[in-house]
């Protein structure tokens, strides 16, 4: 008795929910859109709303399409076919709601093909999205490097760019300053200190962010950089008219003192770079400063101790990225002799 | 305790006062013999160079000074004055150090006629004599030596100062503000008696004194006595003439004390009714002697508490007389006398108490000067605040204790400055910023100043407001000035800091680590460098969905140092409680304090600590109606504190490089416009005059409680020695017209209308800030402050919202949600976020919005164009217009308007609304329009205005007058025109109104309080159910207009003003008019008083 009661209480919902459905059916022919939409998103409170889902993707409205698209994605991988089959909607909107969520739902797992056919997308977001999805996974593997190298030369949005500039950045030091050795239990002192010149450096902009390739080596100690602009550093290179945001390069050989006759370490000591900063020395990668935007106030050392050459010439390269506003080595560098 | 001071000299009486005036004369004869004259330079023609009294030897004229024809007695010495470009010795000096460095007391007297550059420009300081060199406070001994004494300039008055050397400290005695106007001979004297006691004297007249216990002679050092300039280093030379200057050891007898009465020191001036009556005389036995039977009499009346049967030397005794306030207002007065023995013999001083009775104010709504300006222009442009310093303070922070600043040499001068304003109705707000005073003060003590986690200073320019020192010392700074000034009911206001936040840093000091790991419950993230927060991509393990667990230990620890830790926000509160308690005495409530900019900071509740209000400053370009989006961030941040609200304040400065690029500027004068012809370097310019107007009815659309400008010096001509230039001289006629036409009369109602509840909100989300580094901070030239205008060109109302705002209030009141930089969400923010989708929300992000939401329309971020405001202008309303659009079937918003350069915005009371108007068309004029930075010139537009309400009737509250309107399926409809950056405020009411009333009594009485009631009545035959501006003309039977005659009112319909005829006023016929500002009704009622 019990067993029946329950079976035609389910039978009752259920004709509840077919009821239901039926009534968002003939909502979604309604003229007003909002009705339109908001059978759907009642529907979707209600239970299963696939069909509608699938009748509402067809809707002339965006925003009621987006809506159902939205609704699909809230079933997760239970809607991933449907998903897949929305990469190619005519709304960018939709492909990147989608392709957004088949990243989170697969992560690495996600179809790379997907990824790649998606950086070619009309729709800058779209690519920004899978742009992201190729770097995410770490280490990048030979077939993702493949596909982003393919992709920056053709690409024009700078954040894409420098989002798969960064990830296929090739250079790496551990930056471990005399302070930091967990060797070294003294007191860090400086005991002298050699300001870079202000005057006298040359400088290159990179909007393509392509000075590092190997074709370029902007960084190399004997690169001819004679036809680069003269810049002066300790102050943004807005004031010396570089109206520009973006990767730039600065160069200068600086003369080093005699060898100390006791030191323990030496370091290039910068005040503050607007905002991020890569340092070769002597053609010899020394480290990086790049905490993004929130980097541009912050003083920082690298270590030169194995690079310098006491008493005699040398080159030193910085790459500078500035994403907004003022720009550049806007303060003073100086050689630390550290004791 | 050396430099306590005991006591200020005041505009005194004494018993023998006319002596020194009657020295005021060219030495001569006798004069100059007597033995204790050192010397007297009278500069004749032909020995200028000598002294008349033949004791010192030559002096040596510097530089390029030179002595004239012209001067008090026929010789003076003329100096031209200094400045960073002419730092060169002028004046005359003798050679010898040892000569008038006295070893006793010492007096010097002179005559200075000061010259147009001193007069009337620049502020700084003159030296008219100087055997110190060290004008501040140093604690070397050669800081120390000897005696100086300098005019300061400041807002069109001059102290003077003068100082003495003890070896191991000095001290400063500086006189209350004076005039000193160009081309007029003016007398001063300086004298010390080598025991405690120095005075200053202008024409005769004690300007000063102040005795310092425990001191003797000054020390004898080594500079030489200069006069005209500063002995050395920097030169401050005196831009006028000198003439006879006398040095006499001991000190000429007309200088030596005196027992001074006062009998208008402290407060003289008093609202009718205060409960504060006081008026105070004082007896200061400034000789060296006991004084006896000391009587102090007023009105002929001899209090037993105003006899003393000793006041010994330096001490003083006072009556508090309590004055009778019921008066009518007007100024009184009535005779004092004081009575004592001094040497055996009876001495009496007479004097006549002054005071005034002014009428007790309206409520009204603030226009404050974020400034310092004279009365009578803030008057006539209709301000009703400016900004004032008083008092210093570091004498508490040295001994910890509050400090009694009514017992400073410059307590008198504030005492005169507040009594003029309450007489003149210029409020004065204190500008306070203990903070950075702090911070000056102490550049060296590592322990004030923030340093990073390798303990090197952070920011030697900020200082550490976290270091529990400061958060005591900012209460007692507050609380000192309020004990002292508090008296005074003009002085309601204060500004606590101001832009300290810009150059916060973090910080890590053990106090500071402390606080933070007890606060976050974990060690502070390595991660955390810089106060901007943690780029997300710098994270190796950051989720994918950028959805972070609420407890997320970074979020965590920026919360605590954005809320609390930086220590800006509890030091506020402090200084802010410490103001409050100090007022306790007075039982005042009226009070009110405030911080800004508050919200050039990250988006999070508790900027400006417990203040009463948060402020914030916005230049108004490239488009004024972004003012609206700071102030909606104010709000946005005011919701994190019960009861505190919100002003608003507009740059009346702009900034050359944001408007009309120096560098720009032709390099062939004959295409520059006038101002550039004028002031070709000017740095700040004039906001253009339709800019102000917009920016204004932007602030008032919003329920803001009261307005502020800044940059008195680029709003009125010929103010000098800052860089605001007056470049636009139409701009202050129209603040001046906006503030008469717009503000006092509709004031009192926009304080008691709220806000429109809208249902469209625009997330500025603190998570994204410091893991994307985004976020307006307040300077309104962000994408999300590009995103609020496209919202208020397409005619939506949104209302700025924090994560917090979301966490205490959910979503339920919206129907949009407006996501810019919105990348990074809480979990339970998302959830939120998710469960108002759920319900049918919809979402405008751009393309940064975190990945685990799918919107319902992305607006790509937008990036403008430097020298195209047309053009970015016309790119954001076509966003605008695609919007509204899209939105069109899905959201239906309270009001549209038929072009997007009618920008609407609602407020509403009960049943009425209150629909603002603001005409943004606008184009390039010739101001600044060549650079093509800014449209500035406003144009005429017209168009029409649709409110969503089935019924209505409007009127217009700028004109008082009732305009036709049509009702359609959309709503009510009003055609509209507006001229150039004008606005309109529509009310719209239920009912129409049918008359005003006046409730008055049959008769009254005079002395005797009694009630009128006006009240606004609606076609119903009820009052209106709306805030309706009411003017009121009160006047007595001889047609004089009376107290609370003005701009009030009619809350629901209603007003009740309680009035009081004074006993001493005019019996008879008073009348009563009143005029309802709506649709121009009137009523007038008479009043018979016995």
């Amino acid at each position: 008795m019990q067993k029946s009661l329950i079976h035609s209480g389910l039978c009752l919902l259920s004709c509840g929910a077919i009821a239901l459905a039926g009534c968002a059916t003939a909502k979604l022919k309604s003229p007003d859109p909002a009705i339109r939409r908001n059978a759907l998103i009642e529907a979707a409170k209600k239970g299963d709303n696939t069909n509608l889902l699938h009748k509402a993707l067809e809707d002339e409205n965006d925003l009621v399409r987006r809506t159902a698209v939205r609704l699909l994605v809230d079933k997760g991988l239970d809607a991933e076919e449907e998903l897949i089959g929305l990469l190619d909607d005519r709304d960018p909107l939709i492909r990147r709601s989608v392709l957004n969520t088949l990243c989170l739902l697969k992560g690495k797992e996600l179809s790379l093909n997907i990824l790649e056919t998606a950086l070619h997308d009309e729709d800058p977001s779209v690519r920004l999205q899978a742009m992201s999805a190729l770097v995410a996974v770490k280490p990048i593997d030979a077939r993702r490097t493949q596909i982003i190298q393919a992709h920056i030369p053709k690409e024009k949005n700078q954040a894409i760019i420098s989002l798969g500039s960064s990830a296929l950045w090739p250079f790496h030091r551990d930056v471990v300053l005399l302070k930091d050795r967990p060797d070294w239990d003294h007191e860090v002192r400086v005991v002298s200190e050699f300001p870079l010149p202000k005057e006298g450096w040359k400088f290159k902009t990179d909007p393509k962010g392509e000075g590092h390739f190997p074709k370029f080596k902007w960084y190399a100690a004997n690169l001819n950089d004679q036809d680069w602009k003269p810049i002066e550093i300790e102050k943004i290179w807005e004031t010396d008219d570089f109206k520009y945001d973006g990767i730039a390069w600065y160069r200068r050989t600086i003369k080093a003192p005699a060898k100390p006759e006791k030191f323990n370490a030496a370091e290039l000591h910068f005040d503050s770079v607007d905002e991020c900063a890569w340092v070769w020395l002597n053609g010899i990668y020394v480290g990086e400063h790049n905490l993004g935007t929130v980097g541009w106030t912050i003083p920082f050392n690298l270590d030169v101790t194995k690079e310098i050459k006491w008493g005699e010439d040398n080159q030193i390269t910085i790459r500078v990225l500035d994403t907004s506003g003022a720009g550049g080595i806007y303060k003073p560098v100086t050689l630390q002799i550290l004791e | 305790m050396k430099n306590t001071l005991i006591t200020v000299a005041l505009s005194l009486l004494t018993a023998a006062s006319l002596t020194a005036q009657e020295q005021l004369v060219e030495y001569t004869g006798d004069a100059l013999k007597a033995p204790n004259v050192m010397a007297c330079w009278q500069f004749k023609p032909g020995s200028e160079l000598k002294d008349s009294a033949g004791r010192a030897p030559d002096l040596k004229l510097q530089g390029k000074s030179s002595f004239v024809k012209d001067g008090k007695f026929g010789g003076a010495l003329k100096c031209l004055g200094s400045g960073p470009t002419d730092d060169k010795l002028q004046g005359v000096q003798i050679m010898n150090p040892k000569l008038f460095a006295p070893k006793t007391s010492f007096s010097i007297d002179m005559w200075i006629n000061p010259d147009e550059i001193a007069a009337t420009t620049g502020t700084g300081s003159y030296f008219l004599i100087d055997k110190k060199l060290y004008f501040y406070a140093r604690e070397f001994e050669k800081a120390n030596w000897d005696y100086g004494a300098w005019l300061t300039r400041r807002q069109n008055k001059f102290t003077v100062t003068f100082s003495l050397g003890f070896k191991d400290h000095s001290t400063f005695l500086t006189s209350r503000p004076f005039d000193l106007p160009a081309g007029e001979w003016h007398h001063f004297a300086f004298a010390y008696d080598a025991q405690g006691s120095a005075r200053i004297f202008m024409d005769g007249e004690a300007l000063a004194t102040a005795y310092y216990p425990d001191h003797g002679p000054v020390a004898n050092g080594t500079y030489i006595l200069t006069i005209g300039d500063r002995v050395g280093s920097t030169h401050n030379s005196f831009p006028g003439l000198i003439s006879q200057v006398r040095f006499c050891s001991p000190q000429a007898d007309e200088y030596k004390g005196k027992p001074l009465f006062t009998t208008n020191s402290g407060r003289t001036v008093f609202y009718r009714f205060e409960k504060d009556n006081i008026i105070t005389l004082k007896l200061f036995n400034d000789t060296t002697e006991d004084l006896t039977d000391i009587q102090i009499e007023y009105n002929g009346l001899a209090l037993p508490e105003a006899s003393v049967a000793l006041l010994k030397s330096h001490e003083s005794c006072e009556v508090k007389v309590p004055l009778d306030l019921t008066l009518k207002p007007g100024s009184y007065s009535f005779p004092a006398k004081a009575l004592y023995i001094q040497n055996g013999k009876p001495v009496e001083i007479k004097g006549i108490c002054e005071y005034d009775l002014i009428p007790r104010e309206n409520i009204f709504m603030p226009v404050v000067m974020w400034g310092t300006a004279d009365s009578e222009p803030l008057k006539k442009i209709g301000f009703t605040h400016d900004l004032r310093g008083m008092g210093n303070c570091r004498a508490s922070w040295e001994s910890e204790e509050i400090v009694d600043l009514t017992k400073t040499n410059s307590v008198q001068g504030t005492y005169d400055l507040l009594n003029k304003r309450m007489k003149e109705g210029i409020h004065v707000c204190l500008t306070t910023r203990p903070g950075p005073n702090l911070s000056r003060m102490f550049l060296d003590d590592l322990s004030l100043h923030r340093i990073n986690r390798n303990g090197k200073p952070a920011n030697t320019d900020n200082l550490d407001a976290c270091n529990p020192k400061v958060l005591a010392y900012g209460y007692r700074f507050g609380k000192s000035i309020t004990q002292a000034f508090g008296r005074f009911p003009i002085f309601d206001a204060a500004l606590i800091h101001s832009e300290v936040r810009d150059n916060t840093a973090l910080s890590f000091h053990d106090f500071e680590v402390e606080a933070a790991e007890k606060a976050i419950g974990a060690k502070i993230p390595e991660q955390a460098i810089s106060k901007g927060g943690v780029p997300y991509t710098v994270l190796p393990a950051f989720p994918p969905s950028h959805i972070i667990p609420n407890d997320d230990l970074i979020l965590k620890y920026y919360s605590w140092f954005w809320k609390d830790g930086d220590g800006w926000n509890p030091l506020h509160s402090a200084v802010n409680h410490g103001l409050k308690d100090g007022l306790k005495p007075t039982g005042r409530t009226d009070f009110w304090t405030f911080f800004d900019p508050a919200v050039r900071v990250p988006s999070l509740w508790g900027s400006g600590g417990d203040v009463d209000y948060l402020s914030q400053w916005t230049y108004s370009y490239p488009d004024a109606i972004k003012i609206g989006q700071a102030t909606d961030e104010l709000f946005a941040m005011a919701e994190g504190r019960p009861n505190q609200k919100v002003m608003k304040m507009t740059q009346i400065i702009w900034y050359r490089s944001g408007t009309a690029p120096i560098e720009k500027m032709p390099a062939d004068e004959s295409k520059r416009v006038q101002w550039e012809r004028d002031i070709p370097d000017a740095k700040f310019i004039t906001i253009a005059p339709d800019h102000l107007s917009i920016a204004l009815w932007s602030m008032i659309a919003r329920p803001v409680k009261g307005i502020m400008y800044h940059g008195w010096g680029s709003l009125m001509p010929n103010i000098g020695g800052t860089s605001y230039k007056h470049t636009n001289d139409a701009t202050k006629y129209r603040l001046a017209k906006l503030v008469h036409e717009v503000i006092q009369p509709l004031g009192p109602m926009l304080l008691n209308v709220p806000d429109h509840k809208t249902d469209v909100a625009i997330l500025e989300s603190f998570a994204s800030q410091m893991y994307m580094q985004c976020g307006s901070s307040g300077w309104s030239n962000s994408w999300e402050a590009d995103m609020h205008l496209i919202l208020q060109w397409a005619g939506y109302q949104p209302r700025v919202i924090y994560d917090e705002t979301i966490r205490k209030n959910g979503l339920g009141d919206y129907k949009v949600l407006v996501m810019p930089n919105c990348g990074v969400l809480t979990q339970d923010v998302y959830d939120e976020i998710k469960a108002f989708q759920a319900r049918g929300g919809i979402i405008v992000s751009d393309e940064r919005l975190c990945p685990a939401l799918v919107p319902d329309v992305i607006i790509p971020i937008f990036k403008r164009e430097p020298e195209q405001a047309k053009e970015n202008k016309e790119a954001l309303q076509a966003i605008s217009k695609k919007l509204r659009e899209q939105l069109a079937p899905f959201y239906h918003a309270p009001f549209k308007t038929s072009n997007e350069d009618l920008v609407a915005r609602l407020r509403k009371f009960n049943s009425t609304d209150y629909l603002f108007v603001i005409n943004d068309k606008r184009t390039y004029g010739n101001y600044v329009g060549q650079y093509r930075k800014v449209m500035e010139d406003g144009l005429p537009n017209e168009g029409t205005v649709t409110l969503a309400r089935k019924q209505g009737v409007v009127y217009d509250l700028t004109t008082s007058k009732q305009v036709n309107a049509t009702i359609g399926n959309d709503g009510i409809s009003i055609e509209t025109a507006l001229g150039p950056g004008d606005g309109k405020l529509y009310l719209v009411t239920a009912s129409p109104i049918a008359k005003v009333t006046a409730k008055v009594p049959q008769k009254a009485s005079r002395g005797t309080d009694f009630n009128v009631t006006l009240n606004v009545v609606g076609g119903n035959g009820r009052n209106m159910d709306a805030v309706i501006p009411l003017a009121v003309t009160i006047k007595d039977p001889s047609g004089n207009v009376a107290e609370f005659s003005g701009y009030h009112a009619a809350v629901n319909g209603k007003l009740t003003l309680t009035l009081n005829v004074a006993p001493n006023d005019m019996s008879g016929i008073w009348t009563l008019e009143a005029k309802e500002l709506a649709s121009g009704l009137t009523t007038l009622a008479q009043i018979p008083v016995f």
